[in-house]
């Protein structure tokens, strides 16, 4: 897997843990996506007041690919990324995770393929405040009934550079320190894929560097498929793929995103929606802009 | 800023729902009791004025005062009551007096005195009033007696003779019954026609058998009859009239068309010629009697009934001041808000104290209505003399004391509110509880628990030293209670410090069963200071339940073993036949354990405690039983209080009560002196030596040994008197005589229907022409159903603060699932199923109710035995922990607390985790 070309490099000083030694399986090479969402729909109320999240949504995301999801608020990225990882159910539709259509899954089903096969990266952390950073760490496992594999643990902490807080709080933590705890937390289980949520929505921007640069050497260096929503352009361009989302819809899919690319893509897309809105209301009985 | 806290009102009205049940049930008990008093009172005073009838005067002369009281002695009489000048007074429409005359009273016309006595039943002759109107019985059927020859009877009375009206009843006062036969001969029986019946509604008389109402004349013939009964001379017996009847007070009534002027009038007329006489009306009479009654304050039973609901109540302002403490937290946003708009510190205050005011009267009016319509149900039902009797303390006082404990109990809240600063709008401050307790509190914490247990030890050992007879056996007992209270109070002052720790500690062990267990555990730790409060008020109630729980069982196991040591036999037949067969018919009696024959002999001992000399004047001596005590016996249907099971020959064995109990006639002996005696062969009293010597027989006729034998006391008693001697077969055998009584020991089941097994044994005793059957099984189960109503009664009516205190665990959980819905959202993500989340929960509830549940019962347990030790004095008390009741308690502990679970349970797991993860997008 070669590295993106368009992961910033360190800038002087800072000193990037080496994630090398986090040799993951190659066999997430092959066998195709790593999970596809088939003619996905959801809906949140009905009749007139109907939100429609989601309009027919396809797509196929690949293993070991850092694929980014994009769009302004609203748009529906936020409930993909719920769909797919089975955090929320779909209105109609198919989700294949690693083969298996997640949207037959009942509850307790859905719980345990999260438990053992995702792991969740959120934009406000998610720690638990009353338990060290160490046991946060392992809760997958806790919950699971399952003692954390010590050396595992340690060798994540290393790696992200928070083995010395280990015992601590999160309320003793940085945001960044949280933040790599949480990431922590969503690689303790050798997941089959990491969903990240806004994941640098609440951190300043050494440390949004710090956590995008290690997502990218997540995906190079040990193969692990990352899918990561954003509206942050910059953050896009670590990904290896980008998906543009609006009103429900996938409206572009850029490979190998750059910064100000996505940033151009995004305005148009707002620009569009805005003219669209103005013709609505000049004349409702227009058709949906956009591609 | 009233609008807005109603806008916060309403929202936050589904939390503060337990809070406010909680006020409820504590109104309702409050409301109860207090018209559970009002029905008290009116049954009293309805009682006490019952003997007015329908006068709504009394006039009772004041003795010795009064300077026309004739007296007989110390009776007084009818002249002294002046119920002929009362009579006389214009606009005094009907007279009475209170005096019965004991009579027997028998169907048809009775030949003699003496027959009719024999044949008749007890009753009360009662004069008629001279207008018959005011009588205190109520005229069932027919009518009242105008003229003598005439009478009313009562008609269960009636019904019991055989009687109706237009029959016939002969009288004869009771003394004729233990008349010498002359005195009898001389009477002759009233004979009166039955002319109507009448009801006692009031049960006035019937505890003397019933009434008779008779007229005037009768009355006098029937007292003439009493006099000769008594062996009076005719002459003093002629001289007898109706004035020099017993009575105490006059009953009249006033003319019902009188104005009250002409009432004033007529009472004052009265009372000038009646120097010393005081009239009362019956309304004031009433009133009187009620501020006796319950000393100028409330019924005694309303005022213990009462301290039960304060507590309850307690306990509630517990739960009420957690509620609005997690309000005020989670509210923590909008109270910022409203501060940087704006709002002062005081109208913030005031807010959160409105809304106290406001669920208080809300819940307290709603449990005040409840207890109102249930008591209003009950009187429907017609339940137990019970009746709807508003008045306004039973409304006032629950609303009134329940809405101040709401804003007391929420005033903390309040205070809490305006520590809310403007800058938590822009920046929500994550507020997390920090264990421990404020210096000053721990300070007065640990010196009030010092102090108390030192009470309460002191109390103990003084209990140890002091014999039940001595003036200060009371002492402990006041030491005792004081010093509980403060150990209690210093124990709930610092919850904060030891539950915390205590929770933890359980806590790890659950931990260890898992990741709900973990995740449980480490939610308790999170917020010590609301668990703990919640904690704090369920540790109330079941200590309250310990206690009483504990204070019953130590004080009927030692009833039960003062009882072994003075009853050593369960029951017993006494002087029958030595016949296996009646043997086994006892012994096939439901509840009987075992029955075996026990032989017996009569002994004669001497209080030197040498063989007494039967011909010697001066020395005293006395009779008892020895009984001859088998081995098979001892455990069985005898007490195992001998010290061994197997009765040493050649001794004899004395219980250690026999000097105490006739200390004139036996000797003081101890184990290792001797003790003389004669020994015969007889059957009962009446034929031992010592009476046939008193009666004047020949004592050489009965079989007899002479003995001395080496003592051993023990701590026994058997049959009525505490003097009683065992020895073993092989003893009995050395004696050369046989034994020539015989009764059967019967050992009773601890579960047997007592009032069933009396009736039967009494039977067999009939039977078996024995001639005492004693049960010492009667006073055990007496004793400890006593106790045992008792501590129902109490634990009934703790257990309202029980469940208020459990309220506040499920109101405590549910508050924090609210707050905990982005965490259970994030575990629900990252793996945990419902099912994990819902035991989480229940681990939860379980660790704060169980704990609450240990500590309490350790707590109580202590209490309880202090408390049994220091009621009763000089007894050395047995710690009898109620396991029965403890097992209870943990187990209603944990079922409460899952149920409790339930609900918070479904609130957290109904969200799906997207939902809550949801940022402000």
């Amino acid at each position: 897997m070669s590295a993106s070309t368009n992961a910033p490099t360190p800038t002087a000083g800072q000193t990037l843990p080496n994630l090398a030694s986090l040799n993951q399986s190659a066999a997430g090479m092959a066998n195709g996506p790593a999970i596809q969402a088939i003619d996905l729909v959801k809906d949140y109320g009905t009749g007139d007041f109907a939100v429609h999240a989601l309009r027919h949504v396809n797509v196929a995301f690949e293993r070991g690919r850092f694929t980014a999801i994009m769009g302004p608020s609203g748009s529906g990225k936020s409930t993909l990324m719920h769909v797919l990882s089975g955090l929320d159910c779909a209105t109609s539709g198919h989700v294949l995770f690693d083969g298996n259509d997640i949207t037959t899954f009942d509850d307790k089903q859905l719980t345990l393929m999260r438990r053992d096969n995702v792991g969740f990266i959120f934009q406000s952390f998610n720690l638990l405040p009353m338990f060290t950073a160490e046991q946060n760490i392992a809760m997958p496992l806790t919950l699971a009934g399952k003692k954390p594999d010590r050396q595992w643990l340690h060798r994540l902490a290393a790696d992200l550079g928070i083995e010395d807080r280990l015992s601590h709080r999160p309320a003793e933590l940085s945001g960044g320190q949280q933040q790599r705890v949480a990431i922590a937390r969503a690689l303790i289980t050798h997941p089959h894929v990491v969903f990240a949520d806004e994941p640098t929505g609440a951190l300043d921007s050494i440390s949004s560097a710090e956590v995008l640069g290690m997502l990218r050497r997540l995906v190079d260096e040990t193969g692990q498929t990352v899918i990561m929503v954003t509206h942050d352009a910059a953050a896009a361009a670590y990904a290896d793929r980008a998906i543009v989302f609006s009103d429900g819809r996938i409206v572009a899919d850029v490979d190998h995103p750059t910064e100000e690319g996505m940033s151009a893509l995004v305005m148009e897309q707002r620009r569009a929606t805005a003219q669209a809105a103005a013709s609505n209301a000049a004349a409702p009985n227009a058709g949906p802009a956009g591609l | 800023m009233w609008s807005i806290t109603r806008g916060m009102m309403k929202r936050s009205r589904r939390t503060l729902v337990p809070a406010g049940i909680a006020i409820a049930i504590a109104s309702l008990f409050i409301s109860a009791t207090l018209l559970l008093g009002n029905v008290l009172d009116a049954q009293s005073v309805k009682q006490f004025t019952a003997e007015y009838g329908n006068a709504e005067y009394s006039a009772t002369p004041d003795y010795p005062a009064s300077p026309s009281y004739q007296s007989d002695g110390d009776v007084p009489t009818l002249a002294s009551t002046g119920l002929e000048d009362i009579a006389s007074v214009n606009g005094v429409s009907d007279v009475r007096y209170s005096g019965t005359e004991p009579v027997i009273a028998s169907a048809g016309a009775a030949s003699s005195a003496s027959s009719a006595a024999s044949s008749g039943y007890s009753a009360s002759g009662i004069e008629v009033s001279t207008k018959a109107g005011i009588m205190p019985i109520d005229l069932a059927d027919g009518s009242w007696p105008s003229k003598p020859g005439e009478a009313a009877l009562d008609s269960d009375l009636a019904s019991k003779l055989g009687v109706s009206v237009g029959g016939t009843v002969s009288l004869v006062s009771t003394a004729v019954d233990s008349a010498a036969a002359d005195d009898a001969a001389a009477v002759s029986p009233l004979v009166v026609r039955v002319t109507g019946l009448t009801d006692d509604p009031h049960e006035q008389y019937s505890l003397a058998g019933g009434s008779v109402t008779l007229a005037a004349d009768d009355i006098v013939e029937l007292e003439r009859q009493n006099l000769l009964a008594i062996g009076t001379p005719q002459s003093d017996v002629d001289s007898f009239t109706h004035g020099d009847i017993t009575a105490s007070a006059v009953y009249f009534s006033l003319d019902s068309g009188m104005s009250d002027s002409q009432k004033n009038d007529a009472i004052g007329q009265i009372r000038s010629k009646l120097r010393s006489v005081t009239v009362t009306s019956r309304t004031d009479a009433a009133d009187a009697y009620l501020r006796k009654l319950n000393g100028g304050g409330v019924n005694p039973v309303v005022a213990a009934i009462l301290v039960f609901a304060i507590l309850a109540m307690f306990v509630a302002a517990l739960v009420i001041a957690n509620t609005f403490r997690v309000l005020v937290t989670q509210r923590r946003r909008t109270l910022a808000l409203l501060r940087t708009i704006g709002a002062s510190k005081g109208q913030v205050h005031r807010s959160v104290l409105t809304e106290g005011v406001v669920l208080g009267l809300e819940y307290s009016a709603l449990g005040t209505a409840l207890a109102y319509a249930i008591v209003a149900i009950l009187a429907a039902a017609k339940v137990q003399g019970i009746e709807l009797i508003p008045s306004a303390s039973s409304i006032l006082v629950p609303i009134v004391f329940a809405t101040l404990i709401t804003v007391l109990a929420s005033s903390g809240a309040a205070r809490l509110a305006t520590s809310v600063t403007p800058m938590e709008a822009l920046r929500p401050i994550d507020a997390t509880e920090k264990a421990g307790i404020k210096a000053a509190r721990a300070v007065v914490s640990v010196l009030l628990l010092a102090g108390g247990l030192a009470l309460c030890l002191s109390a103990v050992r003084m209990a140890g030293r002091i014999s039940p007879s001595s003036n200060d056996y009371a002492t402990p007992l006041l030491m005792a209670v004081p010093g509980c209270i403060l150990v209690f109070i210093g124990l709930v002052m610092s919850t904060q410090a030891w539950i915390p720790w205590l929770l933890s500690g359980l806590g790890r062990l659950v931990s260890l069963t898992g990741a709900s267990g973990t995740i449980a555990a480490a939610n308790i730790r999170k917020n010590p200071r609301r668990i703990a409060a919640t904690s704090g008020a369920l540790l109330i109630g079941i200590t309250l339940v310990a206690t009483v729980a504990t204070g019953a069982s130590c004080a009927s196991a030692t009833v039960n073993r003062e009882l072994d040591s003075h009853y050593s036999v369960d029951a017993s037949i006494t002087e029958v036949a030595a016949d296996p067969a009646q043997i086994g018919q006892v012994k096939a009696l439901d509840g009987v354990s075992d029955a075996q024959g026990i032989a017996a002999y009569a002994v004669t001992l001497s209080a030197k405690g040498t063989v007494p000399d039967i011909s010697d004047a001066d020395d005293a001596q006395s009779y008892t039983a020895m009984y001859v005590i088998p081995d098979s016996a001892i455990g069985s249907v005898v007490s195992d209080t001998f010290g061994t099971r197997h009765l040493e020959d050649g001794v004899v064995y004395v219980s250690d009560a026999m000097h105490t109990t006739k200390p004139n006639t036996t000797p003081d002996v101890r184990t290792g002196d001797s003790l003389g005696m004669v020994v015969t062969s007889t059957r009962s009293d009446q034929d031992s030596l010592y009476a046939t010597a008193f009666e004047g027989g020949d004592v050489s006729t009965i079989p007899q040994a002479q003995t001395t034998l080496p003592v051993r006391t023990a701590s026994f008693a058997i049959g009525d008197d505490d003097c009683s001697l065992a020895i073993s077969e092989g003893t009995a055998r050395s004696l050369g005589i046989d034994p020539g009584r015989h009764d059967i020991w019967i050992g009773v089941d601890k579960n047997a229907d007592a009032s069933d097994l009396i009736d039967r044994l009494t039977t067999l005793t009939r039977d078996f022409n024995g001639s005492n059957l004693t049960g010492a099984f009667i006073f055990r189960k007496m004793f400890d159903t006593v106790i045992d109503i008792a501590m129902k009664a109490m634990l009934a009516l703790l257990s309202v603060a029980v469940i208020i205190a459990l309220v506040g665990v499920a109101n405590t959980l549910s508050l924090s699932v609210i707050e905990r819905q982005r965490e259970s959202a994030t575990l629900r993500a990252i793996g945990m199923t419902s099912g994990q989340l819902r035991a989480s929960l229940a681990w939860e509830s379980v660790l704060i109710s169980v704990g609450a549940g240990l500590a309490g019962l350790v707590t109580g347990g202590f209490f309880g035995w202090v408390g049994a030790v220091t009621l009763l004095t000089g007894t050395s008390v047995a710690f009898a922990p109620n396991w029965a009741i403890y097992g209870g308690i943990v187990l209603l502990s944990l079922v409460a607390a899952l149920l409790a679970s339930v609900l918070p349970a479904r609130r957290a797991t109904k969200v799906p985790p997207v939902v809550a993860l949801a940022d402000a997008d």
